[in-house]
């Protein structure tokens, strides 16, 4: 696949721009100048308020969202700017795990760790295979190999879902609220898996998530994004114990009570 | 004895019943290339209606429409009795057999298409990121994740279509198709025995239609356990 013409040469050096990003629903505007530089390998964690517009900015990440003004550029790419092959290629660096987990109910926990590197040939078969069982195994699942989603607790899909990304060799990596979907006895297993793969330091990782004690241990930077601006922008210790702006303190007032 | 049911009459009849069994096949031929056809229709309908991503494929989904639109709001006989008149005329000439698999495609296709359709709109659209997330096309998005777990959703109704279609079948008898219904018509009506005609004709669509009816039934129960 060419990718190389639509590369941008000088925002090489970050995983992801964000420019001047606008981006409405209707009359709804969800997204009011977003202006930021993820680097390579860096972890973000993005908090804010319910609506505020924090999975439709991840989503502009692999275009399931698409600006109306402004550009998200990703590893020097201008998605505006991709065709449709461009962006199935650029996608399969670009792993994403949902709230819903959405593993492929019939395929085994093993065929959806293989399923799309073997179809789009992210290696050969030798090195996928292996490459499959070593990330179940990672997220302690490696005897649940042949068992299909349905017979897996959630807290093991989500498990076996961020397995799933990883196989694919990713970039970046989107997590958009992984947790909220889980009974509450099973947080704690899939935040833990997720400490562990957060060590990865070649991929870059955004974090949407209410968990901010698993924000604060595990990001270099938190950002507050509340009607679709970025209040806050910093180190986690400085934006959970210094907040900048009284709506950060509410927020935090709101979710530790 | 007599009347419609006396033993000469069932004699006689059970003397011909070669001649039925020959109709039987004709009707199961009809019915399997019918059902063949059909399904071909229904899915490539089905997936045309569910992708309207632009200008090309929304009208390609709009002529879909129009087609089940159509077939489903005709009789059969007529849409077939047309195939039958109007195709020669056009220069099409076309065996009785042919004809009949014909309509019956067309037919059942317009419903299976919808069943289809539905089916595809049942699966989550959280299969449909998932798998655009990993990069995968859109065409391989919908032969691999979407189509397997359609067909499971689809298959109970789809079931159901493949009775209406063998017992539809019995309409092809306007046409002289060869098939059951018209060797009944036709023998009962030069012997004028009409009562164990009628019953064994019954019976024998019977014998084809009801386990395939229990199949779906049976389907649908499993179906609904697994949501
Ligand atoms: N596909 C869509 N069509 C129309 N409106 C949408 C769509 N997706 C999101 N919205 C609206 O955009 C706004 C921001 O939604 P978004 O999902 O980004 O918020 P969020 O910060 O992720 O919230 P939550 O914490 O509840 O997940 C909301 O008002 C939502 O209703
Ligand atoms: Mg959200």
């Amino acid at each position: 696949m060419q990718l190389t013409k639509c590369i941008i040469p000088h925002t090489i050096a970050n995983m992801i721009s964000f420019e001047d990003v606008h981006l409405s629903f209707g009359k709804n505007e969800v997204l009011r100048g977003i202006n930021l530089k993820i680097e390579r390998g860096s972890k973000t964690v993005i908090i804010g308020p319910s609506g505020g517009g924090k999975s439709t900015l991840l989503r502009t990440v692999n275009r399931f969202e698409k600006p109306n003004k402004g550009r998200v550029i990703v590893n020097g790419h201008d998605l505006n700017a991709a065709t449709g092959k461009q962006l199935n290629t650029l996608r399969q660096g670009i792993g994403m795990v949902f709230q819903s987990f959405n593993l492929y109910p019939h395929k085994t926990a093993l065929e959806n760790l293989t399923m799309a590197p073997l179809t789009l040939k992210r290696g050969s078969k030798d090195e996928v295979m292996s490459r499959a069982r070593e990330n179940l195994r990672a997220v302690g699942l490696a005897d649940r190999a042949d068992s299909y989603p349905s017979q897996l607790s959630g807290g093991q899909q989500q498990r076996v879902a961020i397995a799933r990304a990883l196989t694919m060799n990713p970039d970046i990596l989107l997590f958009d609220e992984p947790t909220s979907a889980l009974d509450p006895e099973m947080i704690q297993e899939v935040l833990e898996i997720m400490e562990e793969v957060a060590q990865r330091q070649n991929i870059t990782m955004l974090f949407v998530t209410h968990e901010m004690r698993f924000a604060e241990h595990i990001s270099d930077r938190v950002l507050f994004l509340d009607e679709g601006q970025i209040m806050e922008d910093g180190p986690p210790h400085q934006v959970f114990h210094q907040p900048k702006t009284t709506r950060m303190t509410a927020f935090l007032g709101k979710i530790l009570h | 004895m007599n009347g419609p049911f006396s033993i000469r009459n069932w004699r006689t009849w059970f003397k011909a019943a070669p001649l039925f069994l020959r109709g039987y096949g004709q009707t199961l031929l009809i019915s399997l290339w019918g059902l063949l056809i059909a399904l071909l229709i229904g899915v490539f309908a089905g997936i045309a209606l569910t992708s309207r991503a632009n200008g090309r494929q929304r009208a390609l989904a709009a002529i879909m429409r129009g087609y089940m639109s159509f077939f489903q709001n005709t009789p059969l006989m007529i849409q077939v009795f047309i195939f039958y008149n109007v195709l020669p005329k056009m220069g099409v000439r076309l065996s009785v057999t042919m004809v009949g698999v014909l309509g019956l495609a067309l037919y059942t296709g317009a419903y299976a298409a919808d069943i289809v359709a539905s089916a595809i709109r049942a699966v989550p659209l959280g299969q449909t990121e998932a798998a655009e997330s990993q990069g995968f096309s859109r065409a391989q998005t919908l032969w691999l994740v979407i189509l397997p777990q359609s067909v499971k959703i689809a298959l109970p109704a789809m079931t159901n279509q493949v009775v209406n279609l063998i017992k539809n079948s019995s309409v092809l008898a306007v046409i002289a198709g060869g098939e059951l219904m018209y060797v009944a018509d036709s023998w009962s009506g030069s012997n004028l025995i009409y009562g164990p005609t009628f019953v064994m004709t019954g019976l024998l669509y019977l014998a084809i239609c009801l386990p395939i009816s229990m199949i779906a039934r049976q389907l649908e129960k499993r179906s609904v356990r697994n949501v």
